[in-house]
C-alpha cells in the first residue's frame, strides 16, 4: 500500500497537522485516524515483544502496558519532534516504570519491624572476608529497627539504611522468609539457601531497575564512561538483567560501589529530599 | 438493559462488549481505541472542571478497584463486566465522556472492577463547593457554583435542620461557592428546598438561577430557583441525594 511506505516522520506531520487529514502524491487521502493505525500497525508488535520478554513475562500484563502506552501517546503525540520510533519506545518504559513504581508501593509496602540489620548482600557464602562496610553494618545492633536503621545512615554509613530499604521492594513473604533467615541460628538447607540468594538477586534487580536503569540515574553515582558501559550492557540484555550475573557486573566491589550509591540516592529520596535535585548536587561535587 | 444481558444477547455498539472482540487482534483494538479517542478528543478537551474531576477520579476507582479489588487484568476485567476492553482503558485513563457513563455502564464498570455502583457515584461526588465561573472582571460577579450536599458542615447543616436543632430558618456562609444557603421543609405542604442568597446578604436572593441536581455525572433534575431564592426538591423527597451537588448558574 502507498500508505505503507510513508515515514513516520509524514506519518507524525499528519497527526499533529490541524488539517483533518493530507492528500497523498498518490492520490490517496489520509486522515489522522488512519495516520494513528499505521503507527499502531508499524509498532505494535515489536513494543509487545519487549515488554513481554523484558519486563512482563507474560501477555495480560503486556497487554495492558502497551493500551496504556497507546492512551499516553495518544495524549503527548503533539510533543514528538522527529524520532516516533525512540520516542514511542521510551513512553513504553515510562509506562512500564509507573505500573512497576505503582504496584511496588502498592503490592509490596512490608511494615516496619525490628530485624537483624545485617546487611543481606554481604553474607560471606564465598568465603570472602567481610568488607570495612560489612563490618560496620554487622555492628549495628541486633535489635535495631529498620526505621531507626534508616536515620542511622550518617554515622554507619549507606549500607545501614539499605536494609529497611531494600525491604519495600520485597513482597511480605519473602520480607517474612528474609526475617526468619536471619533471626534463626543454626544450619540451613540447601534449599532455603538457595532460597535465600535469590531474594538477594530479587532485591537487587528491582533496586537497580527502578532507580538505576529506569531512573537512568547511572551517571549520577559514575563516571560517564562507567554509566554508559553498564547502561549498554542493560539494554543489550534481553532479560533485563534481573540478577546479579545477567547484569554483567564483573566483581563484588563493583556490586557494593553501586548498591552503597543506590542506597544513598534511596536515602535521600525517601527522607525527603528531591532525588533530582540530590543528583544535580552530587554532580557539581 | 444489563450490559451482560446485551452482550449475551449479541446487542452490539460501544461501550460493551461486542462477539467479534474475542478474535480482535491486540492491533486492531488499539487502533479501535486510539480512533475512540480522537472522536472525542474536542468534547474532551471543552468538558468543564467539575466533569473533567469526575471522570479522572472515576477512572482511578475503577483502576484501584480493579488492581487491588479484583486482581484482574484490564482486558479480564472487562470480559467479566461485558464491556470493550478499549473502553475500560479509556475510562481508567479520565479519558470517557459524560455521556458514556450511563446506568448500565456504571454496573458493568462496577462488575468488572469489583466494585459497587456506591462506590463509583462516591468517588465522583464532588465534597468541596466552589465557585466555577465569574463574570469577566478582576472583582468579577460570581455567575456560576458548584454546591456541595456532600461536605461535612452541608451535612451537619442539613441534619441539624432535620433534628429541629434550633437551627430552622438559620442562614448558613458556604465559603466554597461563595454563596449562603438555608434549608427549608419538608413538613406538611413544604417540599425539602435550599434558598440561596448572595454571599453573606440574606437580603439579596438568587432568584430564578438554574438549578441543576447531580450524583457523579448523571443528572438528577433540574429547575430554577423562585423569587424567594428558593429551589424545592419534588414531593416525597425527604433527604438530599447521597454524594450529590448542584450546579447553580446565573440566568443568562
Amino acid at each position: 500500500l502507498v500508505e505503507d511506505n510513508l515515514t513516520d516522520e509524514q506519518i507524525l506531520a499528519i497527526i499533529q497537522s490541524k488539517a483533518a487529514g493530507r492528500r497523498l502524491m498518490s492520490g490517496t487521502r489520509i486522515n489522522k485516524e488512519e495516520a494513528w493505525s499505521l503507527l499502531v500497525k508499524r509498532y505494535h508488535a515489536g513494543l509487545e515483544k519487549l515488554a513481554i520478554s523484558k519486563w512482563h513475562g507474560n501477555q495480560d500484563d503486556a497487554d495492558e502496558t502497551l493500551q496504556n502506552t497507546w492512551i499516553k501517546a495518544f495524549k503527548k503525540i503533539d510533543t514528538v519532534k522527529g524520532h516516533f520510533k525512540g520516542w514511542i519506545y521510551t513512553v513504553l518504559e515510562n509506562q512500564f516504570t509507573d505500573e512497576f513504581r505503582k504496584k511496588t508501593s502498592r503490592d509490596e509496602k512490608v511494615p516496619l519491624v525490628s530485624i537483624e540489620a545485617r546487611d543481606p548482600w554481604d553474607m560471606d557464602e564465598d568465603g570472602e572476608r567481610p568488607s570495612k562496610v560489612e563490618r560496620k553494618v554487622n555492628a549495628i545492633h541486633s535489635e535495631q529497627s529498620a526505621e531507626g536503621a534508616l536515620f542511622v545512615r550518617d554515622e554507619e554509613g549507606a549500607h545501614a539504611g539499605f536494609i529497611d530499604l531494600a525491604r519495600r521492594f520485597l513482597s511480605q513473604n519473602d520480607a517474612e522468609f528474609f526475617l526468619k533467615y536471619q533471626k534463626e541460628s543454626g544450619t540451613k538447607s540447601r534449599a532455603e539457601k538457595k532460597k535465600y540468594f535469590d531474594y538477594r538477586s530479587k532485591l537487587m534487580g528491582n533496586m537497580i531497575k527502578e532507580w538505576l536503569v529506569s531512573g537512568r540515574r547511572l551517571e549520577a553515582i559514575m563516571d560517564p564512561p562507567q554509566a554508559n558501559a553498564l547502561t549498554r550492557r542493560f539494554s543489550l540484555n534481553q532479560k533485563q538483567s534481573l540478577i546479579f550475573k545477567e547484569m554483567g557486573l564483573t566483581s563484588k566491589s563493583e556490586l557494593n560501589t553501586l548498591l552503597a550509591s543506590a542506597t544513598s540516592l534511596l536515602l535521600q529520596a525517601l527522607m525527603g529530599e528531591d532525588p533530582d535535585a540530590y543528583i544535580s548536587s552530587n554532580k557539581k561535587q | 438493559m444489563d450490559a451482560q444481558k446485551r452482550w449475551d444477547s449479541g446487542i452490539t455498539g460501544w461501550p460493551f462488549r461486542r462477539l467479534s472482540i474475542d478474535t480482535e487482534t491486540n492491533v486492531a483494538m488499539n487502533q479501535r481505541m486510539i480512533g475512540q479517542l480522537l472522536r472525542r478528543k474536542n468534547l474532551s478537551a471543552n468538558l468543564p472542571a467539575h466533569q473533567s474531576r469526575a471522570l479522572m477520579a472515576l477512572g482511578i476507582e475503577v483502576s484501584e478497584s480493579r488492581e487491588e479489588k479484583a486482581g484482574l487484568s484490564l482486558k479480564e476485567a472487562a470480559k467479566q463486566g461485558g464491556l470493550d476492553p478499549a473502553f475500560l482503558a479509556i475510562v481508567e485513563a479520565g479519558k470517557a465522556v459524560p455521556g458514556e457513563i450511563t446506568g448500565d455502564v456504571l454496573a458493568s464498570l462496577a462488575r468488572g472492577a469489583k466494585s459497587s455502583i456506591k462506590d463509583l457515584k462516591s468517588a465522583m461526588s464532588i465534597d468541596q463547593s466552589y465557585v466555577l465561573e465569574k463574570s469577566p472582571g478582576v472583582s468579577g460577579e460570581v455567575i456560576a457554583v458548584i454546591f456541595s450536599l456532600c461536605r461535612p458542615d452541608f451535612i451537619q447543616s442539613a441534619l441539624a435542620f432535620k433534628n429541629k436543632a434550633g437551627l430552622v430558618g438559620m442562614i448558613f456562609d458556604d465559603e466554597g461557592a461563595r454563596v449562603s444557603y438555608k434549608v427549608g421543609g419538608p413538613s406538611g405542604d413544604e417540599h425539602l428546598s435550599l434558598s440561596f442568597f448572595e454571599f453573606q446578604n440574606p437580603d439579596a436572593p438568587l432568584q430564578g438561577w438554574t438549578v441543576t441536581l447531580m450524583s457523579g455525572l448523571e443528572e438528577l433534575m433540574t429547575g430554577s430557583t423562585d423569587e424567594l431564592g428558593e429551589f424545592r426538591l419534588p414531593d416525597g423527597i425527604e433527604d438530599f441525594p447521597e454524594g450529590a451537588h448542584m450546579l447553580i448558574e446565573k440566568p443568562v
